[in-house]
């Protein structure tokens, strides 16, 4: 009986150590599938940041956030949604879905995990995704993870969708209200993600602004470069040049004055006329390599595009081009400090080229108004024509000196170079804008004050 | 004013550029002289009066801007001078005329304008000598 007695007690330790052994073993088990997937979750983490890392665009790196959930929570849906700057709007950056922010939506903070029927603010933040096809029902669960920049200010907003009821044996998978502590380190991940790239974007372009700015100094410095060996070779010619032309003009004029046999006559008009060609075409390179800086005088614009008017018009009438001029803008147009004839010889040039360019019936048009650039307030000039246009691989040449379009005789092949030089001796700036066969518009902007003395251009 | 028998001396070293000032002035009645040096323009103030005297400034032995200079303190204000020269120079318009040049032509000229520069050099040192 005794040892009856004894047997039974020692069962039933058995039975309480296989008990304990078997809870035990449970918890062990429980242990074993949380650490498994809380080191799930970290490996994504560290996925997902060395991954985004090297992504170059943004919907690669909420790509890559959207894939690491998915590998980590059984989802039937994931949307990716940017706020759209200075909005209250989002776009889905899989779709070109649009959705209205409520206020609900941009109040967010932290991820939220709404499982089953909900009322009041859950209602409506899940009655906000309708438009996006997101239905509620008892059995879906829908987590919301707003995404903020530093300053607080909503960036875009991730929502994920599980359909539980058709993943019983997957319930585990399911976003959790206890998910939520690792949604939000996931937030910050990706939010530090975003940063980074729109830092890294920034760089970037930075970069390619101060490139394209090295370049553009570049040019400018060859074109400076080539302007200097051209001055000081015209100097140079200019003076020996000089001479003989007077020895010709002279002897022709001469004897035009008493010549009477008329094929004479004409030949010796001939002569002086080929020689005064010479004598422009050297007074040109003067210009263009003369040193001392002109005298500045205080004009108005309206003088100027007057004398500009009288001077073209004759050649206008003679090409049957319509030739006008406008003053435009509300602004009053300010007085300029000037080298006149040199400012002169700028739009002149530019009037005559846009005739030249322009056949009869076609419109030449000067237009002067108040602009201001970077703060400087001054004049712009734009010569425009209805002619023939600058085909764009020539269109970066034509401030080179000697570079014409023009039939042999007709230019100098100086005139632009000569504007280019003035314009910016004026700290102004000159540009050209053509569209072949539609016409031509060369914009000068001159400043309305100056106060650095004439810079010398030319060697 | 007409040029008719007046003595002009005319230096310059090119040599064409003299034959053809020459030729003008011939033409307008004048006397000329030429020179292609300021040794030899000198020689020609020593032996004659000068009605008008038009010089280069770029010449072998010197500057036509000091000779002009010289010329007008040695003769006074009353011999009319002019500087023809290209329009590259080492001296300002102003330099030029501040020498006590009357007149100052550049290269190329036209030949009237030529003549009518010499006949006002001409007038203003008439107009100088009578105020005197």
């Amino acid at each position: 009986v005794e040892s009856n007695e004894e047997l039974k007690r020692q069962i039933a330790e058995l039975n309480g150590q296989v008990k304990y052994l078997v809870k035990t073993e449970r918890r062990l088990y429980q242990a074993q599938t949380e650490l498994d997937r809380q080191f799930k979750r970290v490996h994504a983490l560290n996925q997902f940041l060395l991954k985004s890392s090297k992504s170059a665009a943004l919907a690669q790196i909420l790509g890559l956030a959207v894939g690491a959930l998915q590998g980590l929570f059984a989802l039937d849906r994931t949307l990716v949604l940017l706020k759209r700057p200075g909005a209250f709007v989002f776009d889905e950056i899989l779709s070109s879905r649009e959705l209205a922010c409520t206020e609900a939506l941009h109040e967010l903070r932290r991820p939220l995990i709404l499982t089953g029927i909900q009322n009041g603010t859950g209602a409506e933040l899940l009655s906000a995704l309708l438009p996006l096809g997101v239905v509620h029902s008892p059995h879906v669960s829908v987590t919301f993870i707003p995404l903020r920049r530093r300053d607080g200010e909503l960036n875009g907003l991730i929502i994920l969708q599980s359909l539980n009821f058709e993943r019983i044996s997957f319930h585990d998978c399911i976003p959790k209200e206890n998910d939520v502590a690792f949604f939000n380190l996931f937030k910050t991940h990706v939010e530090t993600a975003i940063e980074n790239w729109v830092l890294h974007t920034q760089l970037e372009s930075e970069v390619r602004q101060r490139t394209d700015r090295l370049r553009d100094t570049q040019e400018q410095l060859n074109h400076a470069g080539k302007m200097a060996a051209v001055g000081t070779l015209a100097a140079g010619l200019a003076h020996e040049l000089n001479n003989p032309i007077a020895v010709i003009i002279g002897y022709a004029q001469t004897f035009l004055k008493r010549s009477s046999e008329p094929e004479l006559g004409l030949a010796l008009a001939v002569i002086e006329k080929q020689g005064k060609r010479c004598a422009d075409l050297v007074r040109a390179l003067l210009d263009f390599s003369r040193k001392a800086p002109a005298a500045r005088t205080l004009i108005s614009v309206d003088g100027l595009c007057a004398r500009i008017l009288e001077l073209a018009s004759g050649r206008a009438r003679s090409g049957g081009v319509n030739f006008m001029v406008e003053m435009g803008g509300p602004q009053p147009l300010p007085a300029l400090n000037v080298a006149i004839t040199s400012i002169e010889s700028v739009l002149l040039n530019l009037v005559v080229n846009a005739l030249d360019a322009t056949s009869a019936g076609g419109m030449v048009r000067l237009k002067a108004e108040s602009v201001l650039k970077n703060g400087v307030g001054g004049v712009a000039f734009a010569v425009s024509d209805t002619g023939t246009g600058i085909e764009a691989d020539i269109l970066p040449r034509i401030f080179d000196p000697f570079f014409t379009t023009k039939a042999v005789g007709q230019g100098t092949g100086l005139g632009l170079s000569l504007a280019h030089q003035f314009v910016e001796a004026h700290e102004g700036k000159i540009d050209v804008e053509s569209v072949p066969g539609r016409g031509t518009t060369f914009s000068v902007w001159l400043p309305a004050t100056l106060a650095l003395e004439m810079k010398e251009t030319a060697l | 004013m007409t040029l008719i028998d007046k003595n002009i001396l005319i230096v310059d070293d090119e040599t064409d550029i003299c034959s053809l000032i020459t030729m003008v002035l011939n033409l307008e009645g004048c006397r000329t002289y030429s020179s292609n040096n300021l040794a030899e323009a000198r020689k020609e103030l020593e032996l004659r009066a000068f009605d008008a005297i038009l010089t280069d400034i770029r010449l072998p032995d010197g500057d036509g801007v000091e000779f002009v200079r010289q010329i007008k303190q040695r003769l006074g204000d009353s011999t009319p001078a002019l500087i023809v020269t290209t329009g590259f120079s080492h001296f300002t318009q102003e330099e030029i005329l501040a020498s006590g040049a009357d007149e100052f032509v550049e290269k190329p000229f036209d030949v009237d304008s030529l003549i009518r520069s010499i006949k006002s050099a001409m007038n203003t040192a008439m107009s100088r000598r009578l105020a005197g």
